[in-house]
């Protein structure tokens, strides 16, 4: 675990009493996945040894919370919502160009390694719908066919 | 319910309003900054409560007062929550609020986060010194990273004020919160999954009794309330439980945040007086999109019965007004939805959705939901018959009610409400194999 | 106590039952899958749902407790109808193969699917996939068949002391899985088998070999420890099919170790020895049973040879039944001899009688337990577990050993030091205890003197008090027995290690190494089994005829001038001394193989060969009524004041797996060790 993590890592853990280092399991996954894009079976067995924690208990709570991503996922992980509110604001046309543009279909990468594309369940957002979300971190909202092609351009 | 509050409220209130009391600083510049906060009057209940060492006990009076309500959904009296904390456990106590908001159409958390974080932190602190907490955590949905961050930023601020932390105003009274980001499970909403979830472990909902106010996070009494709920607090304890309740109507003190969302020109968030017709509040969200024609509604969330356009028409926004129709207020997620809807297309979606996020414990949501959504998926496709539509119902009822959590409950809601309001639209779908509507 | 009414029947029951306990209690059938007494509750298969009066919502047997006035429905419709429904729900999911599946015939869910589901089901479409996991060379994955239950999960945790399998996943798609490429190492992994509801895990080596209706269930007692667990052998055709655990709350519960469960696969390995055999230059040769007893009389018959005191050296097994051991004391005392090595993985006795000193299941009626030595994991699973329980219901469990073994418990306190320093480390306790220590303890010392009280006991392992340092601490103990009234308990490893220490207590379990006229070695092989391999080597050399009876060749064989086949555990009739000093007498399960025979009858005939007298024995029972067992309990340590042989004592690492012939021979306890040894 390079130096850089545990020390995000460490912060998380000093939220929770000296005895319940568990506690920061899914921080800690987050910031691993957020290093690598991914969690790689190291990264969980990692987070096992750092937190005290069996490797299996670590592997539910990873396979648990649908953010996590188990396997690559390109540079550029693109969330979009589908749900009922994003659903009636069109969400499903947005989803066809996004697949069809990129030539790819859900949980699929594109050849150059940039783009994955998942279905997402609702992000708390709707009020922006459709919308989606990069890398789970950023989030971009009111989206239409003219704001993806420009964000597939941003994303470099 | 107190007489007093009776008394007032028979005085049928019909001209509602919209008024922010939870997005008070929404309108204003950096909105989210506690100077901002302050510039309203912010932290002085929460001075006033400890300089004046308040008894905790006429705080929760003022609260049960004021009709407040659970904001996540359950609508259970806040004050009476508060009130089964134990007082005189010796050790560590915990309050959490619920930023969790997963239910399709709910967004109000993140704007209270975003716009006016420290009325929560405010409203926490109120809770903490109510309930004799030492620790609190927030938990907040993982789809909202940025929200998160800046929750973090608000903490910071209020520590580096001396309002989290030791002895804050000088007073004794010692209070640490903390931000706990989800990464995506609906059910971390369910009060104990989210307990399971900040002990580090799957959001699986722990069996009650015993319930979180004696055994929960590490086995320690703890509170869970909604973040709308505790940022109510600050204005009750300001302006006393009577005014807030004068918002509201009988059985509904006070103002909820709706967020209205799907075919309306406005979504967002509508604070509302509760009692407020829903023509009006429709009108607030500026009407159904495009000038159609509305369809049907869901008033609070997906786990609340939809219910028709002429139904919801005559309506009020409140508790007993939504439950005379056959429906709930839920968390406020008001789904909108015009004559160009699917209502097959509508319920696949949502089965998918309690299908992708049933946790897997209980035998009956597990294995039930996946067979509810398989079939309406067949009768998408086609392939189903009529007979099929009765034991889409008899499925789902025998799902609702019988699991640990509520999710089974709420899978079954929509599925039963959609046939019983909709059932001609899922026959024409199986007969014909194509949507009635386009 | 309580009224509740179940069904319209009144009963008066203890408060914070639950309604499942309360109805097993009184013989009222409610169907249930993932609750186990023995384990938390999980309350998530809702098949013990029930209606209850006033209550809007059916509600879930093992997890609701009973209320004074509470009314129960265990049959009524709404309760049927949850039962139904919970059934149709768990076999869409499950698929009909119960014909080509290990557990159809003794299936938790079958029986309850023909009981309380619907004959037909509406289910129609695709049923789940689940691929299946290599948990190791005991379990057998089948994981379509799962219904979740989440038992095993539950178990390893919270018994095994280590969670080692989980449920990934979400929802339907949540499966059992131990983490990725691990295999499960708990000794006692294989109980998930007998847990498991449903043929989703199912033993490995038993698979596809017989069904549950063909087989002869015969009771027998554990051999491979001290506990005694109280086994069922299954047996078609002869042979043991598979071992299970007889439940008893008072030794094992409900629990079996891996190593009771398994080591029956030993009974057929290509190493048993057939016949009788006399050795021929460098090898052996097969000969009669006659011939072989013509031999003895040749060799040993006291009127042929002249047989000075002390002329014929024995060595025994801490295994060897109270029968058995019986008839090798009257040989001895027949020739006069004094040289036994009764118990030949120990050194020296400097302890009478150790034992328990107490009931097993009191063990968990102390408020403290302090674990002085020990290999526990490796030699007393179930002892083990009982401690990881009182760990987990928030009593003390601390440990002083030389060796950081993980125990898989939240330790209180720990203490890893030499042995050479233990004798100042209960110097410094006793100081502690003595001056009324009141400063706030900072230690973990001084933690321990706080903590020692008379609902203390102190578990003394076999590798402690057969220790030569012991005889230098074991004093001081007894002074902190004085002050606190703390209680002691020994831990011996061997199934009859009691009942050999009290038939022998008047011998010192050491042999000299000198010229022997005749050894006889017993059912142990010298190279795992003699705390001093040397001192056997030694001496095979020096004696003149020696005759090895074993079930198994050994690694060497080359000294034995005569070897004898004798049956194994499960061929043989006898009883042992448990470690809390209990008489468990078991007979045979299966016929002996080939030409071996049961020990005692070996040795009884060889009695008679040599006109041994008061040798016709004509059944293993009236040998068994001869013996006169006494309880022995002790307040203190009650110490051997002799000079003593020191220098037979090894430590050596006990291993769960290589701990008998038997248990070395069973291809899939050895195949744990090959996959151990591989990482």
């Amino acid at each position: 675990m390079i130096e850089k993590l545990r020390k995000l890592i460490d912060k998380e853990i000093a939220k929770y009493p000296a005895d319940k280092k568990q506690s920061a399991v899914i921080a800690a996954l987050a910031i691993m996945q957020h290093h690598r894009g991914w969690l790689s079976q190291e990264d969980i067995s990692d987070v096992a040894i750092y937190l005290d924690m069996p490797e299996i208990a670590v592997l539910e709570v990873a396979t648990f919370y649908n953010m996590f991503d188990l396997k690559p996922v390109g540079k550029y992980k693109l969330s979009i919502c589908t749900n009922i509110s994003c659903m009636l604001r069109d969400a499903d046309q947005i989803v066809d160009h996004l697949k069809k543009t990129l030539k790819i279909d859900f949980n699929e990468i594109t050849k150059d390694g940039k783009f994955c594309l998942k279905e997402s369940e609702c992000m708390g957002a709707c009020e922006g719908a459709p919308l989606l979300t990069v890398n789970n971190q950023k989030m971009y909202e009111h989206l239409d066919i003219k704001k993806i092609d420009q964000l597939l351009k941003d994303l470099k | 319910m107190n007489e007093i509050v009776d008394k007032n409220l028979d005085l049928e209130i019909t001209n509602k309003q919209l008024f922010n009391i939870c997005l008070r600083t929404k309108p204003l510049k950096n909105s989210n900054s506690l100077e901002t906060y302050k510039s309203i009057g912010g932290y002085e209940q929460i001075k006033k409560i400890l300089k004046n060492k308040l008894d905790p006990q006429q705080l929760i009076d003022e609260i049960k007062i004021s009709g407040l309500r659970g904001r996540g959904g359950a609508g259970f009296p806040t004050g009476i929550k508060w009130s089964f904390m134990p007082r005189d456990y010796d050790g560590i106590k915990y309050i959490v609020c619920n930023s969790d908001e997963g239910e399709p159409g709910t967004f109000k958390d993140r704007d209270i986060i975003r716009h006016n974080p420290h009325q929560l932190i405010e409203g926490m602190l109120i809770g903490a010194y109510i309930m004799n907490a030492q620790v609190g955590y927030n938990y907040i949905h993982g789809e909202i990273w940025e929200e998160y961050v800046s929750f973090e930023k608000a903490i910071d601020e209020a520590r580096k004020a001396g309002l989290l932390g030791k002895n804050i105003f000088g007073s004794g009274f010692n209070f640490e919160l903390h931000a706990f980001h989800g990464y995506g499970a609906y059910i971390c909403g369910e009060e104990t999954a989210l307990i399971e979830s900040i002990e580090g472990k799957k959001g699986q909902p722990r069996y009650k009794p015993p319930f979180p106010a004696t055994y929960g996070i590490y086995g320690k009494p703890t509170n869970v309330n909604n973040t709308e709920t505790y940022a109510s607090i600050p204005w009750i304890i300001e302006n006393g439980g009577q005014a807030f309740m004068a918002h509201g109507v009988k059985n509904s003190g006070g103002t909820k945040i709706f967020s209205v969302s799907g075919h309306v020109e406005k979504p967002g968030n509508y604070e509302i007086e509760l009692g407020m017709p829903f023509e009006q509040l429709l009108k607030e969200a500026g009407g159904v999109w495009k000038g159609r024609k509305l369809k049907a509604v869901i008033p609070g969330g997906p786990s609340t019965p939809v219910v028709p356009a002429d139904i919801i028409k005559n309506a009020t926004i409140d508790y007993d007004g939504l439950a005379k129709i056959g429906s709930s207020v839920g968390a406020g997620s008001m789904i909108v939805m015009d004559e160009t809807t699917c209502m097959v297309s509508a319920l696949k979606r949502l089965s998918y959705f309690f299908y992708e996020e049933s946790c897997g414990q209980c035998t009956p949501c597990r294995e039930g939901t996946g067979w509810v959504y398989r079939i309406i998926s067949r009768i998408y496709q086609g392939q189903a018959t009529l007979d099929d539509l009765d034991l889409l119902t008899d499925v789902s009822k025998k799902i609702s009610g019988r699991t640990i959590c509520a999710l089974g409950d709420a899978a079954a809601t929509p599925v039963l409400s959609f046939i019983k309001h909709f059932r001609d639209e899922f026959e024409v779908f199986i007969k014909n194999g194509k949507k009635l509507v386009n | 106590m309580i009224k509740v009414k179940i069904n319209g029947k009144a009963i008066k029951v203890q408060e914070k039952t639950t309604i499942i306990e309360v109805a097993d209690n009184h013989g009222i059938e409610i169907p249930r899958f993932c609750y186990h007494k023995k384990l938390s509750v999980a309350a998530n298969c809702r098949m013990c749902l029930v209606e209850v009066k006033n209550f809007p919502k059916p509600l879930p047997a093992c997890a609701t407790q009973v209320a004074d006035g509470m009314e129960i429905f265990t049959k009524s419709k709404q309760t049927k109808d949850c039962q139904q429904s919970v059934m149709e729900f768990l076999l869409i999911n499950h698929p009909l193969d119960c014909p080509i599946c290990d557990q159809g015939g003794e299936c938790d869910l079958q029986d309850t699917a023909m009981a309380y589901g619907s004959p037909k089901s509406r289910y129609q479409e695709e049923k789940r996939v689940v691929l299946n996991k290599n948990l190791g060379p005991l379990v057998s994955t089948d994981l379509n068949r799962c219904i979740q239950c989440s038992r095993c999960v539950r178990f390893l945790k919270e018994v095994g002391g280590m969670q080692e399998l989980g449920l990934i996943g979400r929802g339907e798609h949540a499966e059992i899985s131990a983490y990725v490429k691990k295999s499960v190492e708990s000794e006692i992994s294989g109980n998930v088998i007998d847990l498991c509801p449903v043929g989703a895990l199912t033993s490995k080596p038993f698979r596809y070999s017989a069904r549950t209706w063909e087989m002869i269930r015969k009771s027998t007692i554990s051999p491979h420890d001290s506990l005694g667990s109280h086994l069922e052998a299954h047996v078609k055709d002869g042979n043991v099919m598979r071992v299970l655990p007889r439940e008893n709350e008072d030794l094992n519960e409900c629990w079996i170790s891996d190593r009771d469960r398994f080591s029956y696969m030993g009974i057929n390995d290509q190493n048993r020895i057939k016949s009788p055999l006399i050795k021929k230059g460098e090898t052996h040769e097969s000969i009669s049973w006659e011939a072989a007893f013509q031999l003895i009389e040749k060799q040993l018959h006291p009127k042929q040879n002249q047989f000075k005191p002390d002329d014929v050296v024995f060595f025994t097994s801490n295994q060897s039944t109270l029968e058995e051991a019986f008839l090798v004391k009257k040989l001895a005392e027949y020739f006069n001899s004094n040289q036994i090595k009764f118990d030949a993985a120990n050194g020296p006795t400097y302890l009478k009688h150790p034992s328990l000193n107490t009931q097993v299941k009191k063990i968990e009626e102390f408020e403290s337990i302090i674990l002085l030595g020990s290999q526990l994991r490796n030699q007393n699973p179930l002892i083990l577990q009982r401690l990881r329980k009182m760990a987990s219901h928030g009593k003390s469990i601390s440990v002083i050993n030389h060796i950081d073994f993980n125990l898989q418990l939240k330790l209180d306190q720990k203490v890893i030091k030499p042995i050479t320093d233990f004798k100042k480390l209960f110097q410094q306790i006793l100081k502690n205890i003595k001056t009324d220590f009141k400063k706030t303890p900072k230690t973990a010392e001084q933690v321990l003197s706080k903590i020692i009280s008379n609902k203390t006991l102190l578990l003394i392992g076999e590798d402690v008090y057969s220790h030569p340092e012991f005889l230098k601490f074991a004093p001081i103990i007894n002074s902190i027995i004085d002050e606190t009234a703390m209680q002691f308990g020994c831990l011996p490893t061997g199934a009859n290690s009691v009942g050999l220490h009290q038939l022998f207590s008047h011998y010192k379990n050491t042999v000299e190494v000198k010229n022997y006229q005749a050894s006889l070695t017993v059912n142990l092989d010298p190279a795992f089994d003699i705390a001093d391999s040397e001192i056997h080597e030694k001496i095979m050399q020096k004696s003149k005829f020696n005759i090895l009876i074993s079930p198994f060749l050994n690694r060497n064989n080359k000294h034995y001038d005569l070897i004898l086949p004798s049956a194994t555990h499960f061929e043989n009739e006898g009883s042992f001394l448990n470690i809390e000093s209990r008489l468990q007498i078991f007979s045979q399960t299966i016929a002996p193989k080939f030409e071996s025979k049961p020990l005692w009858k070996i040795l009884r005939v060889m009695g008679n060969y040599i006109e041994c007298p008061d040798f016709e024995f004509e059944t293993c029972s009236q040998i068994t009524n001869k013996i006169s067992n006494k309880l022995h309990t002790f307040k203190k340590l009650n110490l051997v004041n002799e000079n003593l042989n020191h220098h037979e004592f090894n430590y050596r690492l006990a291993n769960i797996n290589q701990s008998d012939v038997l248990v070395r021979k069973s291809k899939a306890l050895q195949d744990i060790l090959h996959l151990r040894n591989e990482k």
